[in-house]
């Protein structure tokens, strides 16, 4: 039996990059809210030690079920050709990113009107724009306006972080083509900024600098959130959300580490548990009233499961006097120039190239970037010598189209674990034709550059950072689950704020526009 | 579960056929892997560990005259190469506990011109310059209005 907690205002579950930004903008106002988050406070980043490589191998893996830490939850992906990543804790995945942070563009939210595929978000980028703003403020975004491939927008907070003499290649290269590139904007600190000690280098990708130069939730918002009121409740774990007998929402039953159980009753309910842990949650909310889950009334909850499928190209370097490992991991540089559909492909939509440099010992002979690990044997000092610190990576991050059958269902686990959620995905005829493209203009711009080798991994597997999709926004209760406040069509109040309710996934990463919704929705809810 | 001392003996008699030395870079059996205490820290190598090593047991090769501690060079490639076809995944695993045991250690970070002080003056990148956008920064805006 579940003890009853005192009402609240709201509860929200879940204090990653967008429950926290919600939690934090929602505490100005001096509502009671409750912050539930199934891990704890978090700082024990690998670095500075010789096995940090090891940790990044284990305790620190971005899958969860490898990491397999009290915090996590196992995911099934025998049936994914695409492994979720995530990372569970006060802040969330923002404590095990690069922190790379582009926005989408005005045409993502009118693919239906301008391409005929998939649906037109309800909201535009102008109705987000200023939220961008407001995130980029808080967050620290290093960067520089006039990109001519995206809309003219207010000077970043600080400079872009250094191109770095791989970069400049890159650029240089581009620029020989006549392909658009731009400088990386990042909400890795280039210089100083609110507490945070900026690092413009790091000779070794990992280490307790960088990690402290890039935003995390917990510090940015969570933080601020708790000295406006906020309480947060760590080590929580959320069962089900909870409706009356007229079906309103009326709270969220959870568990602590001793498995006590609680109700939390609430005015508003708001989810922000990603894109496999919302769906997860809401299916697991089924009752007599919702016996195909929760706010599932268009069956599309845990359906159009999007990922950004990622080919990898690595190009590998001649000279063997310099050294291509120094700078940040991947906020070097973006190329849009296949951004947009082109009539004259095979393909509708497009992709980004993110530029990615070498990195360390380990990670380099355990295959970064590349198809295979370097070999065992008599070979392995002479291949790993070839790849140590010589190439450069584009990552080809495709704009995933939404397609049913790519899901989140969720399968009964042990007696005390929730149910585990089961992921379906298969990468579209579209993505392979869109990923082959950018593979191709990949090698030439790594030509270009002064490559003289390359490698390709044409689907990256373990490379599932992004989860979009499962709980989609629309104005159309038949065909979405949340409407343009990201408030569900069938129950008031509850409301979904993570990277589930994208419409489509455009073909940049994800988080400032997951955060910038999430501080609409809450100001939308302070603005009743 | 853990790794026993034979097994662990087995275990390192391969480690200078995964990794052998060159005239650079000593081989993983020259250099403390520190594997005792990764397998203790990290239990994901433990099963696939002892899979390997008992699949070694097993061989024929290895069951005759010395045992596996007696295997030539020739016969340990072998059996080595037989196990990654017939147990690819824990294969894997196995390699890359022996890859960051290896790349963990600081002689070979030493020998590699690898270092973890991030203060080294030689990181310490040039600031970005703005003067590279100058080709860039002539095109006219492209995205696409909506």
């Amino acid at each position: 039996m579940a003890k009853n907690l005192p009402f609240v205002d709201i509860v929200i579950v879940g204090s990653g990059a967008s429950g926290a930004a919600c939690a934090w903008k929602l505490s100005t106002s001096g509502a009671s809210i409750v912050l539930l988050e199934q891990g704890d406070w978090f700082n024990n980043y690998p670095g500075d030690t010789q096995d940090w490589e090891i940790r990044l191998k284990n305790d620190f893996h971005f899958n969860p079920n490898v990491r397999n830490l009290k915090s996590d939850y196992e995911i099934l992906d025998e049936n994914s050709d695409i492994s979720p990543l995530m990372f569970n804790a006060v802040g969330g995945s923002t404590h095990h990113w690069t922190a790379h942070t582009p926005r989408l563009h005005p045409s993502d939210f009118r693919v239906k009107t301008l391409d005929g595929v998939a649906d037109d978000w309800p909201i535009s980028y102008w109705d987000l724009e200023k939220y961008y703003d407001l995130n980029d403020e808080m967050m620290g975004c290093s960067g520089i306006k006039g990109d001519p491939a995206n809309p003219p927008r207010s000077a970043r907070p600080m400079p872009p972080l250094p191109l770095g003499i791989d970069g400049e290649r890159i650029a240089k290269a581009a620029d020989r083509l006549g392909w658009h590139w731009w400088p990386s904007d990042s909400y890795q600190a280039s210089i100083d900024y609110k507490g945070r000690e900026g690092l413009n280098n790091n000779g070794s990708y990992h280490n307790k600098k960088l990690w402290e130069a890039i935003a995390s939730t917990d510090h940015v918002y969570i933080k601020p959130a708790i000295k406006n009121g906020l309480e947060l409740r760590t080590n929580s774990i959320v069962e089900s959300v909870q409706v009356d007998s007229k079906g309103n929402v009326n709270g969220v039953v959870y568990r602590d580490t001793k498995n006590n159980t609680y109700f939390q009753k609430a005015g508003k309910v708001i989810l922000a548990c990603n894109g496999i842990g919302t769906p997860r949650l809401l299916l697991n909310s089924s009752s007599k009233q919702n016996p195909n889950g929760l706010s599932n009334s268009s069956g599309l909850v845990g359906k159009n499961l999007m990922f950004h499928p990622y080919a990898i190209v690595n190009g590998y370097y001649p000279e063997e006097d310099i050294d291509y490992s120094l700078g940040s991991l991947g906020n070097i540089l973006i190329v849009q120039e296949f951004y947009e559909t082109d009539p004259k492909r095979d393909f509708l939509r497009g992709y980004s190239f993110q530029m990615n440099r070498s990195t360390s010992p380990a990670m380099t002979a355990l295959g970064s970037g590349s198809p295979t690990i370097v070999p065992w044997g008599n070979s392995h000092h002479n291949e790993f010598k070839k790849r140590f610190r010589r190439f450069s990576t584009m990552a080809i991050i495709s704009e995933d189209l939404p397609e049913l059958h790519n899901r989140v269902e969720i399968v009964s686990g042990n007696s005390n674990t929730l149910p585990i959620p089961k992921i379906y995905y298969k990468t579209s005829d579209n993505t392979k034709k869109l990923l082959n493209h950018g593979i191709g203009k990949a090698k030439e711009l790594l030509k270009e550059a002064g490559c003289v080798e390359t490698t390709t991994i044409p689907v990256l597997r373990s490379g599932g950072w992004h989860l979009m999709g499962t709980t989609k926004m629309g104005d159309d209760p038949k065909n979405s689950v949340v409407n343009a406040n990201c408030e569900s069509h069938d129950v008031k109040n509850l409301y979904i704020v993570d990277g589930s309710v994208f419409t489509t996934s455009a073909a940049v990463n994800p988080t400032p526009t997951i955060q910038a919704i999430a501080l609409m929705t809450a100001d939308k809810i302070l603005k009743g | 579960m853990k790794i026993d001392n034979i097994e662990m003996n087995i275990l390192k008699s391969f480690l200078e056929v995964i990794i052998p030395s060159n005239d650079d870079m000593p081989s993983a059996k020259d250099i403390d892997l520190n594997l005792d205490n990764i397998l203790k820290e990290n239990q994901k190598y433990i099963k696939p560990t002892k899979q390997i090593v008992d699949f070694i047991q097993r061989e024929p090769a290895a069951r005759v005259m010395g045992g596996v501690l007696s295997l030539t060079e020739i016969q340990k490639i072998d059996i080595l190469k037989m196990t990654e076809h017939l147990f690819p995944d824990e294969f894997a695993i196995f390699i890359e506990l022996i890859y960051l045991g290896y790349y963990s250690n600081p002689e070979v970070h030493k020998k590699i011109n690898w270092t973890l002080d991030q203060d080294k003056k030689d990181f310490n990148l040039t600031p970005f310059d703005d003067s590279i956008l100058d080709n860039i920064s002539k095109r006219d805006p492209f995205w696409r209005k909506a």
